[in-house]
């Protein structure tokens, strides 16, 4: 069974619980700025009647904020950020966490009560796609679903329905770990992974696994992923914004970055071929040619290493740099091989008597970080020195040709980081939407390790500052009440089942909390696999693009009208409680499943409340307890945010250098991935957006889709208030200048993107803001049948579908949509035409 | 000790004797534009579409007093050539001048000063003449046309009227023909609260506060870091202040 | 109805202009001001949303044409007081004609200002709660008192002419006490504009001399254009040495105004201040609003002096009217482009740029330069205050026998006019 991504601390529940603290010292406080962060309250004078509630928001965004909520007379009137509770469950006290919402967050007044709500249960009466529907009831619905699941489960074999993974809300019960797995493992149907990314979120955590988890061990559960806590960034004397647009997709942590700049100085540097609002206010801003960032980390390793400023003794100490690697296999030398006597264990070098020992040898004085030893016959290299062999030839200026980083400031960059520490990176899920995702967060890792920043306070990579925290939660039983897992299928291979029955025929499909057929690459793809259904079920709260194709679409619950946990992001545990009633007959998607499960005959699996469940999943009141949750009371967990039992430092992931891979070492060197000639962090040209690709000629622009601080992927697209500071709520694309002149394209033109797969017509907005030869458009505004976020088409249309199949190493982080991997042509559309 | 999440309000607990001189510093270093500032004054204000006593505005650094044209008609689209490139955010609302030009103007005296230097408007004698607005150097005046418009439908935010020495200063509905802006949120600010916009800003951007006490931040961050009012050749002495944008970024050659 | 106002006001002295086209003249005026009244009624239920004006440009047509007005009034009465206090009998029988043309314009004018508040019920406001640094609150205070002025001063012309001797020092009085009351009123109107240092266009210390100077042009022209109506329509009779009089005021005038107005553009090109070179680009030729600027140079500049100064030209029939009406035009551009071009182009001025306030417009909530049209209700609105303008003079010159003013039996010499 697979858990991840945003899912899973893994085996942190050692990791998390099990916390060491020697280096407390090294901790900072974020500034309070304002001195004393007020404590955030109920307005004055309060309205009679008036009641106030607390909550997380839970809907896809980073941020993983605290709402406190008025409500008078049964209606949402304000909504603000609310506080978190000082302590942990154990009573330890926490670093100042500052109360966050952002612009989105306050207009979830106009989310719950926007009339684009989907009021009712409806059936679609007209062709699929086209937009005509018949308000039935919810009983009529649910049979319906019910028959037609049955129906084709015993037609097709039970896979045959898929419950379509989910991000749409990162909650518990119901969001991306959520009630629709548990469904799907009780009707033997298929879903998608758990992780719940359907889409663009794996690469980056896959690269992670493969330096920093073994994902054989069955204790590391197929792999998991975790971040630096944001207040961590305290302790960073640099931060990196690698492909990270920290100020528009995780706005309240930008917070903890300047106060980290302010008080201690921090350096903040961006590396992105955008000028985005975080480069803006960073000090430094590297442009960088998009995908060509694991290139630019091979010229800062290369420097660092000619330049001997890596970390020696924790090279040695904490990861596989001094063991050797047999050059024929490019595998690990084994001791019990070449040592006669030895166990099974690594080879090493020892400097001190100049000769071969096993790595676990007492007598081992100074293992030779480089060089090349003959043993038994041939001639090892460690993998420190297979990394400088790799990286040697980038220097400075071939790093620039590829990168388009002038070299002085690639040796400025690689000077701050062989000199500074500790230095942080924050890695945006930008780097996962590349073929080669996994590959930039490898190297990423590999710089890291070389310069002795994992695993200590202000340093690591970090994507998800810190991770769904879920070993607290007991996920296995919540999905698997009767044992027996569910069938995953992948987003990426849903269209071959339901066209080409590969691997095994898919017929109907329950999309909830996700927008497959707006937000999945490849889309026209997309659309014509969903067309191909026999059945289709869409449950959202706004007639999104997918539910324009569904069969039956259920009215679902905003995070007001319904009961659940946030849990993601940090390491807070927020009881949301359902603050107003449902609006119309909407119904939380948990209702919506159990009436379903009820007419298959496995409705006692949905018989209780989401309290209970709540209860249930955190093992309140258990004394065997994961050690994260122990000592919970069910008082305690909804009265405010509290923080699980962490050390009161801020989170590091391996703070006790104990590293849950084979060697229990850092593995830069990543022995898996020799048969992808992956096992250095070697840069590889993007499998598309890249000059060296035949099709550069006829597509000559890289196409990004970026995310916008003006919506959540998808959702409130349509918010009146969020669209009138967002360009009229009419998309963009952006063109440099250079770029827009060479095509005679002016601000403001009506222009066509195109490439062999599909094509999309929206405005340019020319800004100096981008790389020549790079084009932006914000990805996720609508493109149904009644909103048309752009002059048409979507971003979407231009992405394709290309699976990485390095990544399978990993189970739980398999392949994801390389969006951002994509070449387009753009062309002026002329007025009139 | 450990002063995060205590329910100290913040205006009321270290002022000293004496009526307060209420002033907010911005700091620009910390701004991202992210709106949210913005978005809550429309929240709690439960201000209409197309109503903004709170924006953001695009600028270069250091453009508090410099006035080279904007480099676009479109926010985010930063001044200069690739690499070469600078930006900087300018939240803005009502400045509340201490020589306020909408005060001097307006004939009625429906546009007031209170002694904390809050600059508040009667509702219930404003004529609607908008001289108020040709008046004001920044363009944070808005009147009600009449063809307003809110979403969602009914009242959000504070959802009462508030007065000030007897004089209608908020409603949660402005009525029809008067002009409004922003108000401190004096209904807050009064019972020793945040402005809405400071304890919403994620990025702790928006520090709010009595300069009359010198130990209070806004007094530190006008005295000693400087801050500075926008357009203070005009001499309206405004008690909104923003903290020097430092330059940056180092951009590549 | 119509025909019985048109009675009631035909004073007996008209007998022998045929009623029928004075009734069609009230019939339209009638029209018009019910088309008016109509705007108004609409206005006053849908808001000043029905208007064009949004936050930008928070002041359109009621404002400028307000601004037109004063001006306006200003003439009849310099030229009035003039022919008292610098003896230029020439000038003389314009006296009535002038001043009751002063009334109805500051009469016009103050009427323009109630569908401009948004809350006009509460116009009394004024009056209650005045607020003394105000330059609203003065020019409300002295066009009241330039209205009460004007009708003193009619009332006293009125006696003068049935009783010279006894009148004619109060008439005197009056005049003195007229020029610099128009001059004041003429300056303060242009110091609502003037003082505001977040206008630059506005903020110069040219503006209230040159809407002194504008508003003795437009007010000549106006004065001019009513006594050659009333020749042409009643008994009225214009005599040359008037004509020459008028037409040299205008001459002057109208130099004088554009040189000004040139001095202003030569202050900001070679200063070359952003916000300044920004605004005035606006203007210029290639600029968005420069058709104001057609119209103030060459259209009401180049072309009337043309007219009025070339010999050939400017005795040819009608030249004078001709050159009057094209004064008056590029004299209202000239208070479009003051008045809204100081809007358009806002200090503040970084995108998104202002909010608008309302949510309807074309382009989003927010605009970086202002835009401006007005719609049928400000155009109802003001019509309908220039037929209230033109019903008050029509009325007033029968009621107060102007023509009594002009020399009887004055050889026509319209087409004999000597130069000198
Ligand atoms: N406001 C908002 N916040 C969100 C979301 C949202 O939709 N809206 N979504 C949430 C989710 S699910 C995710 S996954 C995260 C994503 O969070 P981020 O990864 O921060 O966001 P992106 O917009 O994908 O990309 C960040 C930056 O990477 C740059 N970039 C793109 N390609 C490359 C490259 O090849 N190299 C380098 N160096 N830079 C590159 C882009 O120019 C962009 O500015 O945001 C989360 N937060
Ligand atoms: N071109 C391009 N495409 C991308 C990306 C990109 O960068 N570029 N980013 C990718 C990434 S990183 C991600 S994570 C995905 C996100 O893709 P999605 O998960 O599809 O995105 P959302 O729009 O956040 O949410 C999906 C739907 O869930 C609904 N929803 C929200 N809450 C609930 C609920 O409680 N119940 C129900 N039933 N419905 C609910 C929303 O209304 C919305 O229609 O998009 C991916 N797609
Ligand atoms: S959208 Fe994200 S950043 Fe904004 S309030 Fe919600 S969780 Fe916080
Ligand atoms: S900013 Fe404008 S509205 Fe506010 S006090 Fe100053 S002049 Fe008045
Ligand atoms: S609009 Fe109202 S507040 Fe503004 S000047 Fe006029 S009366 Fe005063
Ligand atoms: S102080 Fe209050 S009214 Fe003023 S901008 Fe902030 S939230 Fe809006
Ligand atoms: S909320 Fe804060 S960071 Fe965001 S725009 Fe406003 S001041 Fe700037
Ligand atoms: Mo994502």
């Amino acid at each position: 069974m697979d858990v991840s991504r945003r899912s899973f601390l893994g085996a942190s529940a050692t990791v998390v619980g099990g916390l060491v603290l020697a280096d407390r010292m090294r901790f900072l406080q974020p500034l309070s700025s304002p001195p004393k962060a007020p404590r955030v309250g109920p307005r004055p004078a309060a309205a009679t009647g008036e009641a106030v509630f607390r909550t997380g928001h839970s809907n896809n965004c980073d941020g993983a904020c605290g709402h406190l909520i008025h409500v008078v007379d049964g209606r949402v009137t304000m909504i603000g950020p609310a506080n978190w509770d000082p302590t942990t469950i154990g009573g330890a006290p926490t670093p100042t966490f500052h109360p966050r919402i952002c612009a989105r967050g306050t207009a979830q007044i106009s989310n719950t009560y926007s009339p684009d709500r989907i009021k009712y249960p409806y059936k679609r009466v007209g062709e699929r796609g086209s937009g005509k529907w018949e308000r039935i009831s919810w009983e009529e619905a649910t049979t319906l679903i019910a028959e037609k699941f049955t129906e084709i489960q015993r037609k097709y074999g039970k896979p045959s329905v898929w419950i379509a993974p989910y991000t749409g809300s990162l909650s518990l019960i119901e969001g991306v770990v959520g009630a629709g797995y548990r469904f799907a493992s009780v009707t033997g149907a298929s879903a998608g992974d758990s992780q719940g990314d359907n889409e663009g979120d794996s690469a980056t955590p896959a690269g992670w696994n493969y330096v920093l988890v073994d994902p054989e061990d069955p204790a590391n559960g197929g792999g998991f992923f975790a971040g630096h806590e944001a207040t961590d960034f305290m302790s960073a004397k640099a931060i990196v914004f690698w492909a990270n647009n920290i100020a528009e997709t995780s706005i309240p942590d930008w917070r903890i970055m300047c106060d980290a700049r302010d008080r201690n100085g921090t350096q903040l540097i961006s590396v992105d071929p955008r000028f985005t609002p975080t480069s803006a206010g960073c000090d430094t801003w590297l442009p960088i040619r998009p995908g060509a960032d694991a290139a630019l980390i091979d010229g800062i390793i290369n420097y660092v290493i000619t330049n001997k400023l890596y970390d020696a003794d924790y090279i040695s100490k904490y990861t596989v740099g001094p063991y050797l690697v047999d050059p024929s296999t490019k595998k690990w030398l084994q001791a019990d091989a070449v040592i006669s006597g030895a166990k099974k264990d690594y080879v090493v070098f020892d400097e001190a008597g100049g000769t071969i020992k096993a790595a676990s040898d007492p007598t081992l004085q100074r293992p030779a970080l480089f060089g090349t030893h003959p043993v038994a016959g041939i001639q090892a290299y460690t993998a420190m020195q297979a990394l400088a062999d790799m990286a040697a030839k980038y220097t400075p200026e071939y790093t620039e040709k590829l990168t388009d980083v002038p070299a002085a400031k690639i040796v400025d960059l690689a000077k701050t980081w062989g000199t500074v520490k500790p230095v942080a990176v924050r890695v945006g899920f930008a780097l996962s939407h590349w073929y080669h995702g996994d590959l930039n967060m490898q190297a990423l890792l590999t710089l890291q390790a070389i310069t002795g920043n994992i695993g200590v306070h202000g340093g690591g990579v970090t994507t998800f500052a810190g991770g769904l925290t879920t070993t607290a939660f007991d996920l296995g039983h919540w999905w698997n009440p009767t044992g027996k897992p569910y069938t995953v299928l992948e987003p990426m291979n849903f269209c071959d089942a339901a066209m080409k029955n590969d691997p095994y025929p898919v017929r109907a499909a329950w999309f909830m909390i996700d927008n497959f057929a707006q937000q999945m690459s490849d889309r026209n793809r997309v659309i014509d696999a969903m067309k191909s259904l026999d059945f289709c079920v869409v449950s959202d709260y706004v007639l999104s693009a997918t539910a324009d194709l569904a069969d039956v679409v259920l009215p679902a619950c905003t995070y007001l009208e319904k009961t659940d946990l946030l849990s993601s992001n940090n390491f807070y545990l927020q009881y949301m409680p359902k603050v107003i009633d449902p609006l119309f007959e909407s119904k939380s998607d948990l209702d919506a499943i159990r009436m379903v499960a009820q007419k298959m005959g496995v409705g006692q699996y949905f018989d209780k409340t989401p309290d209970e469940y709540l209860r249930e999943l955190l093992h309140i009141g258990d004394p065997e307890a994961d050690p994260t949750v122990r000592g919970l009371t069910w008082e305690r967990l909804t009265k405010g945010a509290v923080h699980l039992n962490t050390d009161p430092t801020p989170f590091v992931p391996f703070f006790d250098k104990k590293f849950p891979t084979k060697s229990g070492k850092v593995e830069f060197y990543v022995e898996m991935l020799v048969p992808f000639r992956q096992e250095l962090c070697e840069h590889q040209e993007p499998i598309e957006a890249s000059p060296t690709n035949p099709l550069f000629s006829k597509y000559p622009l890289v196409f990004l889709s970026t995310h916008t601080r003006f919506r959540t992927h998808s959702q409130y697209v349509n918010l009146p208030w969020l669209k009138e500071i967002n360009n009229g709520g009419q998309g963009f694309l952006e063109i440099n200048p250079k770029d827009a002149k060479a095509r005679g394209i002016a601000d403001g033109d009506t222009v066509r993107v195109f490439n062999g797969r599909g094509e999309m017509k929206v405005y340019a907005r020319l800004t100096e803001a981008i790389k020549p030869g790079v084009t932006n458009c914000y990805q996720g505004g609508w493109d149904t049948i009644n909103v048309k976020h752009y002059l048409a088409g979507h971003p979407n249309n231009l992405t394709h579908q290309i699976a990485n199949p390095a990544q399978a190493v990993i189970p739980n982080f398999p392949s994801n949509a390389a969006y951002y991997d994509c070449l387009v042509q753009v062309e002026r559309i002329p007025t009139g035409a | 000790m450990d002063t995060r999440n205590t329910n100290t309000p913040s205006g009321s607990t270290s002022a000293p004797q004496g009526a307060p001189h209420h002033v907010m510093v911005i700091d620009p270093n910390r701004c991202v534009g992210c709106w949210t500032c913005a978005v809550a004054c429309k929240e709690i204000n439960n201000e209409p579409l197309g109503f903004w006593w709170n924006r953001i505005l695009t600028t270069g650094p250091n453009q508090s007093t410099a006035s080279a044209p904007p480099a676009s008609d479109n926010i985010d689209v930063p001044r200069g050539v690739y690499p070469d490139v600078e930006m900087a955010y300018l939240p803005v609302a009502c400045q509340h001048c201490n020589d306020a030009p909408c005060v001097k103007v307006c004939p009625v005296g429906a546009t007031f000063r209170r002694d904390d230097g809050t600059i508040l408007v009667d509702y219930e004698r404003c004529i609607g003449c908008r001289y108020c607005m040709a008046a004001c150097p920044y363009g944070v005046r808005i009147f009600n046309w009449g063809d307003t418009e809110y979403a969602p439908g009914g009242v959000v935010g504070y959802g009462q009227d508030y007065r000030s020495d007897g004089r209608l200063v908020f409603t949660p509905e402005r009525p029809v023909g008067v002009v409004e802006k922003c108000t401190f949120c004096v209904e807050r600010i009064d019972v020793g609260e945040q402005p809405f916009c400071c304890e919403a800003c994620p990025v702790g951007a928006r520090v709010f506060g009595d300069l009359n006490d010198p130990e209070s931040e806004v007094s530190q961050l006008v005295n000693a870091g400087g801050a500075e009012q926008l357009h203070p050749e005009l001499g309206t002495d405004p008690n909104v202040y923003y903290v020097p944008i430092r330059k940056r970024p180092v951009v590549q050659g | 109805m119509t025909s019985n106002i048109a009675q009631l006001a035909t004073p007996p002295t008209a007998g022998h202009h045929p009623h029928a086209r004075t009734g069609f003249w009230y019939t339209v005026l009638a029209v018009v001001a019910a088309f008016g009244v109509t705007a108004w009624v609409y206005e006053l239920r849908s808001g000043l949303a029905t208007t064009g004006m949004r936050d930008v440009v928070s002041w359109g047509m009621y404002i400028y044409t307000f601004a037109f007005f004063i001006g306006l009034s200003a003439g009849g009465l310099i030229v009035a007081s003039s022919a008292e206090v610098f003896g230029v009998a020439a000038l003389k029988p314009l006296s009535r004609l002038g001043v009751l043309s002063a009334g109805a314009c500051v009469a016009v004018a103050g009427l323009m200002i109630i569908p401009d508040l948004g809350r006009p019920a509460r116009v009394l406001n004024l009056f209650i709660h005045p607020n003394w640094s105000s330059p609203l609150v003065w020019d409300i205070l002295i066009i009241s008192a330039y209205f009460v002025f004007a009708i003193a001063d009619l009332t006293v012309l009125q006696r003068r002419a049935a009783a010279p001797s006894r009148w004619r020092r109060a008439a005197r009085v009056l005049a003195y006490v007229g020029l610099p009351l128009a001059v004041l009123l003429h300056s303060v109107t242009a110091w609502i504009f003037g003082l505001q240092i977040a206008r630059s266009w506005w903020n110069t210390a040219l503006m209230a001399p040159l809407f002194v100077v504008s508003a003795m042009l437009s007010g000549t022209a106006l004065v001019t254009l009513l006594a050659l109506g009333a020749q042409r329509w009643t008994s009225f009779v214009l005599p040359d040495a008037t004509r020459r009089w008028l037409r040299g005021l205008i001459v002057v005038t109208l130099f004088v105004d554009l040189f000004f107005v040139g001095c202003e553009y030569i202050t900001v090109l070679w200063g070359n201040v952003p916000d300044d070179r920004a605004v005035l680009r606006l203007v210029l030729p290639g600029g968005s609003w420069s058709w104001t600027f057609w119209l103030e140079w060459v259209v009401g500049g180049l072309v009337p002096l043309v007219l009025l100064l070339v010999p050939r030209l400017r005795r040819m029939p009608g030249m004078l009217g001709i050159a009057a009406v094209l004064t008056l035009v590029g004299v209202y551009a000239f208070r479009i482009e003051l008045i809204v071009v100081g809007f358009v182009d806002p200090l503040t001025q970084y995108p998104p740029g202002i909010a608008l306030g309302a949510s309807t417009a074309p382009g989003g909530s927010f605009q970086l330069v202002g835009h401006y049209a007005p719609t049928w209700v400000e155009y109802g609105i003001v019509l309908g205050l220039f037929a209230v303008f033109a019903a008050i003079v029509t009325i007033g010159f029968r009621g107060l026998h102007v023509t009594e003013d002009s020399p009887a039996n004055v050889p026509d010499e319209r087409d004999a006019e000597v130069a000198s």
